[in-house]
């Protein structure tokens, strides 16, 4: 097979357009670790998940999140009531299962309640062991040689506020570490900017917790001459040039370059 | 940190756990997105939705199913959104059982919704580069590339669809990927996620 019909191959079989036995023949061969047919099957797949984003976004209806939502609330493991047992029998008779119906309703609530927390309590182990992975990522961050440290200073608008810009130059990453930063008002959102000789050029919005974040961003490959950072109270969804108070600044050395 | 500024990888593992806020905050970053494609593969809204909910419910009870050696969260999403929404189409039977000509087939993509989109703001930059590429890939190339993405067509059925021989296809699919892959090369993998 030739460099070319392998590559028609992988594209066809990751956009599904591959007849059934070609489609198994490939697969076989993805199995046993062919190094040609993952690189290229690997590729193909880079290029298909980038499909859909030539899409115009579509917002759905409000109500299908809300239908999604409570689907799931409802699929919580929940106590059915006991049955109405209507009987002729006399009204001290039902005394009994009356306090037994009672009793299996209470303990129904409690296993539920039990079983409600234990979920939360798993949820919060789960955070927590991402809060830790986030902090150890930090570390490592720190440790590297190929990563520049570099300060962004609070201004007039948030003189308590600092932030350190973890510059990895290898991979041209950041990791920027807030503190102190003000509360924001309803609405509004912090936005980091790339400072260079000419306008400023926009990243990401962030929202810290109690002033406290962590933002992690890819330099744009066309920004060679990063020559500083700022950030920026803006509108929730970002804005293309700065038009609120500027928090945090920051000029840089020779990583800009 | 609120959940629409945790990473893939928080989200998921607090998906994992059963954390609803996760879903939650999964489903506002990618609904807008995975909509689109159902909706252009579908052509209905109220279909749209419906596939929509079945996707973040698929995504909610089998969270653990996701494997990250196999790509990014959003494309294992939209890979069931896809799937399941090529698989009502089939059931729908809006195949069409007769080639259609390939003029026809041309003036179709270009009054798709697939055309560039018009908002460009920041946070569609990496969506501008796919319209971009695509818009410039010549209409030979990418028609078969959106009848295999969007119609689930197979190979010899896009052959037959656009009446062209099944090599001619199989060159013109692979010609494109090469020209999508180049011209997606600065923008690295198919999220920017942190």
């Amino acid at each position: 097979m030739t460099p070319e019909e392998l590559q028609e191959l992988c594209a066809l079989y990751v956009l599904g357009a591959l007849d059934a036995a070609e489609a198994a023949s490939l697969e076989a061969r993805l199995r046993a670790g062919d190094a040609e047919v993952i690189r290229e099957v690997t590729a193909a797949r880079d290029v298909v998940e980038h499909l859909p984003y030539a899409l115009q976004p579509v917002v759905p209806d409000p109500a299908v999140r809300a239908r999604l939502m409570r689907r799931i609330q409802d699929s919580s493991p929940a106590v059915a009531p006991p049955a109405r047992w209507w009987g002729r029998q006399r009204r001290w008779l039902w005394l009994p299962q009356v306090a037994a119906a009672l009793l299996i309703l209470a303990l129904g609530w409690m296993l539920y309640d039990a079983r409600h927390q234990v979920r939360g309590l798993e949820a919060e182990i789960q955070r927590l062991h991402s809060t830790a992975a986030e902090r150890q990522q930090l570390l490592l961050l720190l440790a590297s040689p190929q990563v520049a440290i570099v300060s962004l200073t609070g201004s007039e608008h948030a003189p308590q506020a600092g932030a350190r810009v973890l510059w990895d130059t290898q991979h041209r990453q950041w990791t920027v570490v807030t503190h102190n930063l003000p509360p924001l008002p309803p609405g509004k959102a912090y936005q980091l900017w790339f400072l260079t000789p000419g306008a400023p050029q926009p990243s990401r919005t962030f929202h810290p917790q109690n002033g406290y974040g962590i933002v992690q961003v890819s330099l744009p490959p066309e920004q060679t001459q990063v020559a500083g950072a700022a950030v920026s109270v803006e509108p929730e969804q970002g804005v293309t040039q700065p038009t609120g108070a500027i928090v945090l600044v920051g000029t840089f050395g020779k990583e800009g370059q | 940190m609120r959940y629409q500024d945790r990473t893939e990888t928080t989200l998921i593992h607090n998906l994992q756990a059963g954390d609803q806020q996760a879903l939650g905050a999964l489903y506002d970053r990618l609904a807008p997105v995975v909509n689109a494609v159902i909706l252009r593969i579908l052509g209905n809204q109220a279909d749209a939705e419906e596939i929509l909910e079945e996707t973040f419910w698929h995504i909610w009870r089998d969270a653990r199913t996701y494997d990250p050696a196999r790509g990014t969260l959003a494309a294992w999403v939209i890979t069931i959104a896809r799937s399941r929404a090529l698989d009502r189409l089939r059931v729908q039977k809006r195949q069409a059982s007769n080639p259609v000509a390939y003029e026809e087939e041309a003036r179709a993509a270009l009054t798709a919704e697939s055309l560039t989109p018009e908002d460009t703001t920041l946070q569609n930059e990496r969506a501008r580069a796919v319209a971009d590429a695509l818009r410039v890939l010549p209409l030979e190339q990418r028609l078969p590339i959106e009848l295999a993405y969007y119609e689930g067509l197979s190979q010899s059925q896009i052959a037959d669809r656009l009446r062209q021989p099944l090599g001619t296809v199989k060159t013109r699919v692979r010609l494109g990927f090469a020209r999508l892959r180049e011209a997606l090369r600065p923008y690295g993998g198919a999220t920017h996620d942190a």
